[in-house]
């Protein structure tokens, strides 16, 4: 008893003293960036450190003895499921709305595909274990997250290695690392997603950067996703959570003004400093051109971005830009020249053609905007009810065919109702040039159970991602840098969802029909029996048996054969 | 056309003792004629749309705006079929689309995946369900014009022409082949039943061989297999089923010719004429004396040719039984003459003893065997022979001894062909992908038969229970068919055909049609067919409706998936018409001989018989 008594009173005196403990850092982060078109980027990171923190040793699973979850700064809620499950590397997406990298450029954080994606990476000797703690870690997520991500069963669980690099290290255990990737593109994010993602942060949103997240603010951008990072360096174990938004100033303020603040988009102001965060900062991208003002006046602006760290001052910050005249949309870069320079290398449109809803095409049109020859990894993670014909793959460049442009195809097929597809190859974009990639795809026939409770609205595929791969060194800025394509919807063919019953009846009794009849006649014996002539007087002994009456052929009995 | 010429070439000339020269003319003539119509018309249909369609042949043109919501106009697969394939596949909508394991779709991307060293098969459920044995075209140079699966886009047109017109006529082949040997069957049939009604009584004179139109058949029988359009969609829409057809008529043809030929041998050979040392395998051995190397040889091809049908798609395990039967019995019709199970004979003149005491043994047999399983059926059937060439074991039962050898023969050759298409492959998974697709359904694409839509609608609780029950259902009907037409085991072949075209798991037109074609051989039996008529019609109503109620299903968006059903079910009706009315005709064709028989002064009985009249009792 008195040792239990001591025990609560150090566990106590530790979480007091532990704002100086140096093992967990907590760093808080928000990037703004004026766009082309008029809207503003918001980038917050929150990220909070582990050090010397290693992952879970797969192989101590089966011992019963993690005892390191004490935490002060890390989320525990995250932190179980992590050990729990071994996982190494982990990163969870939900975001909503299209990015749309001709206008934005690069995203700050990469995983921009719409939906839900997940990926983890795992250590392990058998693959069994890998995936039962696959599917462990999805439902722990799910259940934390109040997202669907139960779905993202092993009908969407793809292997896809080299698009998806691990974005820190991986322990050197002598186990292999699997990685599994699931994406989910019908999956919205909102606020019941929102709310336990602030609870993961140490100051909840009561206080620092987090207060701006407003969720009616943030729901209402044009584009918005949360992420969670998750990642192992050999310094320890960093969690970032980061939440990213598209706000459009113009149409919040009903005015052709871009001008824009925290209290304008948000509705909130930084009233006060998280506590416990080491960094709080703000930095504002400025804008290259034009006359504005950004307010409050930047304490330190360096390569045309100003930095604010709300720790400095305790005061209410309302951060914002202003610019004297209204905004006028750049429309010529669209149409008649190419924006200069271009902010992506290259830019991606992927549709399904066809009407039909049993055949289609995937078309996707490549355009470098650079002169140099660029060299891209595509991937497409496809469920299985649409079944690509590879050998009706077709490279067009500038309308002439080039199958030459495509290369390294790995393929892995899909499995009907069990596995997607995983296809990766290596398209090479030639400088200043467009090409035109086009495969036959066949659309499923899926089992009515199988369809979604909104079947006519159709199915949405996961994204296809880019990554430019290593070709020219003269700018690698955006090596690896992952480009989402916006998602596709498909229109599968539906049964009728209300007749199972009346179709297995209508089918039975066609099939019991058929069979009756055919054993009908199979159990019978045809005999020919003659009547005797005197039981019917008036027949005439006459040749034509056609006579009805006087028949010469009547029941008898026969030998069931 | 060269192969064709071949084939007409060898089968002219082996004129039957019975067909006159004439019809060998006519039917070369129809054969060739046929043909030629088929390539015209594939070629046709082929450059046709390919000129109306080059505006399409572009993929999609996109402008440089970087804009998303520029609007183009789509390619081909809505614009406009840019070639045969898919104007069937897709154009006015699936006829019989693509099963998985007859596409020419999947095939060719099972052979361009094999090419690049994708397993095909791998974890035994992959989505190409065409067997390996097609895949070994792989093995053909990939430049070859004819099923590459690359297009060489700087050849000039000459390499398109070229390979389009070798692809037709790579489809076109089968059918011509199909419609040799349905008119190899029949004569064989003819021949045999001749030779039957010669041996045992004479008082049939009214056999088919007779009866039958002698001169017209032969050049009827091709044309009704080339000009189906059964056969002809198919063909143009590349499906290998026509492929399937070809080889299970080849089967069966061999099959009517390993018994047959050994009777007629010693007759025909007299009468051979000059260019009897042709290429084709039956010349050579028909002229030997002594009937054993040919039985063994036609035989062995049949078995071999049913194998391999039967690797190519699993359902067709179900003809095996008829098949063998058909090889020691032979074609003969005796419909007229019903009886036992009885072993052909080596020589006509044993014939009649041999066929008395074999019959009476297979009376006990038969009825014996009546209740027990399915499977035993077959076997016990065959079980009738005995035959003096074996002294050493008179306690074994005849028929026992003359099935074993020819179901071990056919054993290894399908051992053979596993094997073969387990070194093509790598390892035994492609068994999941090909047979177990057969047995699973994975693919509910919409088709003529039944289980598609039966199988969409199915509680998943119940799903394997009726699948099981659909497999059974369709195993059922081979032993009790086997057994009633024991005695014309060509014509139990032939009804299960029809129940194979009306309930396999994924049935194209080209079942139908050779179910459809097969009558052609059983003139006996029209006299006696109750419900022709309406079964045509009810066929005819299925297959104009299926494509249109496809069409305004999956291209328009109009009507539902109902609608398709619908004439899906019509259809099967239609096929189980057929059926039972087949059993029904070569039942009742019995009756007609014992009414001859009985008093032979009577001219014929009239084909209005009332159905009362004809009693048929349980």
């Amino acid at each position: 008893m008195l040792r239990t008594g001591l025990f609560l009173v150090f566990v106590l005196l530790s979480s007091v003293f532990c704002l100086e403990d140096a093992t967990e850092e907590f760093e808080e982060h928000l990037s703004i960036k004026s766009l082309k078109d008029g809207r503003v980027a918001f980038s917050f990171t929150f990220k909070t450190s582990l050090r010397d923190a290693i992952p879970r040793d797969p192989r101590m699973l089966a011992f019963d003895n993690d005892d390191s979850q004490h935490y002060t700064l890390f989320p525990l809620t995250l932190g179980q499921i992590l050990r729990q499950y071994a996982i190494t590397e982990l990163h969870l997406t939900l975001n909503a709305g299209k990015w749309n990298y001709d206008a934005w450029g690069y995203p700050d954080e990469p995983d921009v595909g719409v939906g839900a994606e997940l990926r983890a990476w795992m250590a392990g000797n058998s693959i069994s274990s890998i995936d039962d703690r696959w599917q462990g870690v999805r439902n722990s997520l799910a259940g934390l997250f109040c997202a669907s991500l139960g779905s993202l069963d092993e009908q969407r669980t793809t292997s896809p290695r080299s698009t998806f690099p691990p974005e820190g290290a991986l322990p050197d255990w002598g186990l292999p690392h699997e990685l599994r990737h699931a994406s989910h593109a019908s999956e919205h994010v909102c606020t019941e997603n929102l709310t336990p993602f602030l609870k993961l942060l140490p100051c909840k949103s009561r206080s620092g950067l987090a207060m701006l997240l407003n969720p009616h603010r943030i729901f209402d951008a044009d584009w918005h996703g949360i992420g969670l990072h998750v990642l192992w360096r050999p310094e320890g174990v960093e969690v970032r959570l980061s939440v990213q938004l598209v706000s459009d100033p113009l149409r919040i303020s009903g005015q052709k003004k871009q001008d824009w603040s925290f209290s304008s988009l948000f509705d909130r102001k930084v009233e006060k400093a998280c506590p416990v965060a080491k960094y709080s900062r703000v930095s504002v991208e400025l804008p290259s051109s034009g006359v504005y003002r950004v307010y409050p006046e930047p304490p330190q602006v360096k390569d045309g971005i100003a930095y604010y760290d709300l720790k400095n001052a305790n005061e209410v910050w309302d951060i914002g830009t202003m610019w004297p005249s209204d905004f006028e949309y750049r429309i010529t870069h669209l149409a008649l020249s190419k924006p200069n320079p271009a902010l992506v290398p290259f830019s991606v449109r992927r549709n399904l053609l066809g009407s039909t809803q049993d055949r289609g095409q995937l078309s996707i049109v490549l355009t470098n905007n650079e002169q140099d020859v660029l060299q891209l990894l595509y991937l497409e993670t496809m469920p299985w009810i649409i079944q690509f014909y590879l050998h009706t793959i077709r490279v067009h460049a500038d309308d002439a065919l080039r199958d030459d442009l495509i290369s390294n195809i790995s393929y892995i097929l899909p499995i009907p109702h069990a596995r997607p597809a995983t296809f990766e190859s290596v398209l090479t974009l030639p400088g200043r040039s467009t090409i035109t990639f086009t495969m036959d795809v066949a659309k499923a026939f899926l089992r009515y159970t199988e369809h979604p409770p909104d079947a006519q609205r159709g199915w949405d595929l996961p994204p296809a991602i880019f990554t430019p791969l290593r070709q020219s060194s003269r700018n690698s800025t955006y090596l690896g840098k992952r480009v989402y394509s916006p998602s596709l919807l498909v229109d599968l063919a539906t049964p009728d969802f209300s007749m199972p019953y009346n179709v297995i009846i209508f089918t039975c009794s066609v099939v019991a029909f058929i069979f009756g009849s055919v054993f009908n006649v199979l159990t019978r014996k045809f005999i020919v029996v003659r009547l005797e002539p005197q039981k019917r007087p008036e027949s005439p002994p006459s040749k034509n048996l056609d006579s009805d009456e006087s028949g010469k052929l009547d029941t008898s009995e026969s030998d069931v054969h | 056309m060269s192969l064709s010429a071949k084939s007409l070439k060898s089968s002219s000339s082996s004129p039957s003792s019975k067909s006159s020269p004439m019809s060998w003319a006519s039917f070369r003539n129809s054969m060739a004629l046929c043909i030629a119509l088929r390539v015209l018309l594939a070629f046709g249909l082929e450059f046709y749309l390919s000129a109306s369609a080059t505006s399409f042949q572009q993929p999609a043109r996109f402008s440089n705006i970087t804009s998303d919501n520029v609007y183009y106009s789509s390619s081909s697969p809505s614009g406009g079929a840019n070639s045969v394939v898919e104007l069937i596949t897709t154009g006015p909508g699936l006829l019989s689309a693509s099963s998985p394991l007859t596409s020419y779709a999947n095939l060719k991307e099972g052979m361009w995946l094999y090419r690049c060293g994708v397993d095909v098969y791998a974890d035994g459920r992959g989505r190409v369900g065409v067997s390996p044995l097609y895949l070994s075209f792989s093995f053909l140079p990939s430049s070859l014009p004819v099923l590459s699966t690359t297009e060489p886009s700087h050849l000039p047109n000459i390499y398109k022409f070229l390979s389009t017109l070798l692809e037709i006529i790579l489809w076109i082949t089968p059918d011509a082949l199909s419609a040799w040997f349905l008119v190899r069957i029949w004569r064989a049939r003819t021949r045999r039943t001749g030779m039957l009604s010669m041996s045992s009584s004479s008082s049939t004179s009214t056999s088919l061989a007779s009866s039958s139109p002698d001169i017209l058949l032969p050049s009827l029988l091709p044309a009704l297999y080339l000009l189906s359009p059964f056969h002809i969609l198919p063909s143009l829409a590349r499906f290998t089923s026509a492929w399937e057809n070809a080889v299970l008529l080849g089967a069966v043809a061999w099959g009517c010719e390993c018994a047959s030929s050994a009777d007629v041998a010693p007759k025909v050979d007299g009468g051979q004429d000059t260019d009897s040392s042709s290429s084709k395998a039956s010349s050579p051995t028909r002229s030997s004396t002594s009937d054993k190397p040919f039985h063994s040889s036609a035989q062995s091809k049949s078995l071999l040719l049913l194998a391999l049908r039967i690797h190519l798609s699993l359902d067709a395990i179900i003809l095996l039984p008829p098949l063998v039967m058909l090889i020691l019995a032979g074609p003969g019709s005796r419909l007229m003459d019903p009886g036992a199970f009885v072993l052909a004979t080596p020589s006509s003149g044993k014939q009649q003893d041999v066929q008395v005491e074999a019959e009476s043994k297979a009376k006990i047999d038969s009825n014996a065997k009546t209740d027990s399983g399915s499977e035993s059926k077959s076997k016990s059937n065959d079980e009738t022979q005995a035959k003096s060439q074996s002294p050493l074991h008179p306690q074994t039962h005849p028929i026992l001894r003359a099935v074993f050898p020819v179901i071990l023969e056919f054993l290894v050759y399908f051992a053979a062909l596993s094997l073969v298409s387990t070194l093509i492959v790598g390892h035994w998974g492609w068994m999941g992908s090909t047979w177990g697709a057969s047995l699973s359904l994975p693919s509910l694409t919409p088709n003529p038969g039944l289980w598609w839509y039966f199988f969409t609608e199915m509680f998943d609780h119940f799903r394997a229970f009726f699948l099981v029950v659909f497999e059974v259902h369709l195993l059922m009907y081979v032993a009790p068919i086997c057994i009633k037409f024991q005695h014309d085991p060509l014509y139990a072949l032939f009804l299960l055909t029809g129940i194979l075209a009306t309930f396999k798991p994924y049935p194209t037109l080209s079942d139908q049609g050779l179910f459809l074609v097969m009558w052609g051989i059983f003139g006996e039996v029209y006299p006696f067919l109750r419900t022709p008529l309406p079964a045509l019609l009810t066929l005819l109503h299925s297959t104009l409706l299926q494509p249109l109620f496809a069409h305004l299903w999956l291209t328009h968006g109009r009507g539902n998936a109902n609608f398709y059903y619908a004439t899906t079910l019509v259809g099967a009706c239609a096929g189980g018409m057929g059926v039972v009315d087949g059993v029904w005709g070569g039942l009742r064709c019995a009756l007609e001989k014992g009414e001859q028989g009985k008093d032979s002064d009577r001219e014929s009985v009239d084909e209005e018989w009332e159905e009362s009249e004809v009693v048929t009792q349980q």
